[in-house]
């Protein structure tokens, strides 16, 4: 019988905690959660965000159902939909958020779907000390306006993201940018945090730099087999990933009942 | 997990200590990964026959100059296929399935054209009978199966592709579900249930009796096709993975960019690991 993350012990919760920070990611099989022990069993981790949208389910509103599949008025029951997810993480878009843990646990699969997991941390330490240094001199301006994480062709209608608060308005933001590199804040590590589309400017001081050639420079850097990881969910997959060591892409959805439950949280409440 | 052993490193400058390692590794039933290895077609030869002798078909996916080396391509050029395996999903698989004496259990498949969707999964058949209970042990052991292509279930080729004249033209086997590897002397499952046609049991001291495929299949499918036993890929241009074809199995996702091309090589390791005597001459796992 597999260990049920519910009966972790507070060591075994930290052991987990730093297994994904140190990895990027961490898979638990098995696991047999009703909506309400897997928000149980996140919440040891940390608190939860909880947005109350059309994917929270009323009684776990921490909780975002991730499906493709429509209701019967067309209208999706769950975030994402079914076409691919380009690459991104949890709070892109955002300067300052603390729910830098997301978890999925898959209800329904479908083994033809893949999650790509790219590691920003073991990227940038890769870096020759030159390299380090000059995009450790970098700030971007970060903001999700506009930006979709579906290919430009895609069909996406019924889709209930277009109610999302993304502007920086919205999430209150008070500063524009932040730097490029920064430190894990429970591993200390560094971090090239290359949130492609939401970066909208990039500077070296006070002056900006030509955003294109910023991408074009950075993306075969980041975009390597040898930094990403990739999962297919089987039922009863819990899948935990950090959002400031990763960032990561789904691949389309053929089996349209695929359900995943996501929950993102911070490490508060984890004794590390 | 995914094992990842000295893999920033090329492959063409492992010494033989390296390679060995890498061989033991593959073994194990999970598969061994290399990245950024920009292989030319007689680089990737070369280093596979550092492992062992390749198989040398010579049909029209094999290039003439490297004829070790079968190109998996979906790609078609005024309506014929460039390569094996096609554009469509594969279902769980390994090399030889269908042949009556398997020898190149060893697969590489190095990238040469990516395609961002197309996903290879694979399963360790090796874990997976040491997780079994005892009792599955003792009844699996005692399973015998016949195994031959049978088209619409692995793979969908059409009526005219030359591939389908291929698979039909292999005898097919009779083995014993569970094998012991070559190499390592380990157990295994050989589950490629595509394949399978029949299965008999055989109680210790009894008479064979003939077990339904479909119960039989259902069953064991769901022991077997574990999250924890998988590993999953998608290939960029110059990775290469090593596969063991007893200790482990393979299927791929449809491709959506036709022009994503693999060099697949089917070695054996006796280059690098020779037989030990007692399977010379012996057809592996039966």
């Amino acid at each position: 019988m597999t260990l049920q993350i519910l009966d972790y012990s507070d060591e075994e919760i930290t052991k987990l905690n730093l297994e994904i920070i140190k990895n990027g990611y961490a898979v638990l099989h098995d696991q047999k959660l009703t909506q309400r022990e897997y928000v149980e069993a996140v919440s040891r981790m940390g608190e939860c965000d909880s947005w109350g949208y059309f994917m929270n389910p009323k009684d776990n509103p921490e909780i975002s159902i991730v499906s493709g599949q429509l209701d019967e008025d067309g209208k999706a029951i769950g975030m994402f939909r079914d076409q691919e997810l380009e690459w991104h993480a949890n709070g892109a878009g955002r300067h300052k958020f603390k729910e830098i843990c997301v978890g999925l646990y898959c209800v329904e699969e479908c083994i033809d779907t893949t999650l790509s997991i790219c590691n920003q941390c073991d990227m940038f330490a890769e870096l020759s000390k030159e390299e380090q240094d000059y995009y450790r001199s970098i700030d971007i301006g970060l903001d999700a306006t506009g930006v979709s994480l579906w290919p430009e062709d895609s069909d996406y209608k019924g889709a209930g993201e277009a109610d999302f608060g993304v502007s920086p308005d919205f999430y209150k933001e008070d500063v524009d940018r932040r730097p490029l590199i920064q430190k894990h804040p429970v591993d200390g590590r560094e971090y090239c945090y290359f949130l492609i589309q939401y970066i909208k400017k990039a500077y070296v001081g006070d002056e900006e730099i030509d955003i294109d050639k910023f991408y074009d420079d950075l993306w075969p850097k980041m975009f390597r087999s040898k930094y990403m990881f990739h999962h297919v969910f089987r039922r009863g997959d819990l899948l935990f990933m950090d959002q400031l060591h990763t960032i990561h892409r789904r691949s389309p959805i053929k089996y349209k009942e695929r359900q995943l439950w996501r929950t993102a949280f911070d490490y508060s409440n984890t004794k590390f | 997990m995914t094992t990842q052993i000295l893999n920033s490193k090329k492959l063409l400058d492992f010494s033989d200590k390296e390679i060995l390692e890498v061989a033991k590794e593959v073994q194990t039933g999970r598969p061994v990964f290399f990245y950024e290895q920009d292989f030319t077609q007689a680089d990737y030869v070369k280093v596979m026959r550092r492992f062992g002798e390749p198989e040398t078909p010579k049909l029209w996916m094999n290039p003439k100059d490297n004829p070790e080396i079968f190109i998996v391509s979906g790609k078609k050029v005024d309506g014929q296929k460039l390569g094996m395996f096609g554009e469509k999903e594969l279902g769980w698989h390994s090399n030889g399935n269908s042949r009556k004496d398997i020898k190149k259990i060893l697969v590489g498949l190095y990238c040469n054209k990516e395609c961002e969707d197309t996903t290879l999964s694979m399963v360790n058949t090796r874990d997976v009978f040491k997780d079994f209970s005892q009792e599955d042990k003792d009844y699996y052991s005692n399973i015998t199966c016949y195994f031959k292509y049978k088209n619409y279930t692995m793979m969908e080729l059409e009526e005219d592709d030359p591939e389908l004249e291929l698979m039909d033209g292999h005898s097919g086997q009779i083995r014993e579900l569970v094998g012991k590897h070559p190499h390592t002397n380990e157990e295994y499952i050989y589950f490629s249930y595509h394949f399978i046609r029949k299965v008999w049991y055989t109680p210790p001291g009894g008479k064979r009796q003939v077990v339904d495929r479909e119960e039989f299949v259902d069953k064991l499918y769901k022991k077997i096709m574990r999250s924890r036993y998988m590993d999953h890929h998608i290939f960029k241009v110059g990775d290469l993975i090593l596969m063991d074809q007893f200790a482990s199995l393979h299927r791929r996702t449809a491709i959506n960019d036709l022009d994503r091309e693999l060099w697949r090589i089917a070695n054996d390791y006796n280059n690098i690991m020779p037989l030990p005597k007692f399977y010379v001459g012996a057809a592996y796992g039966t």
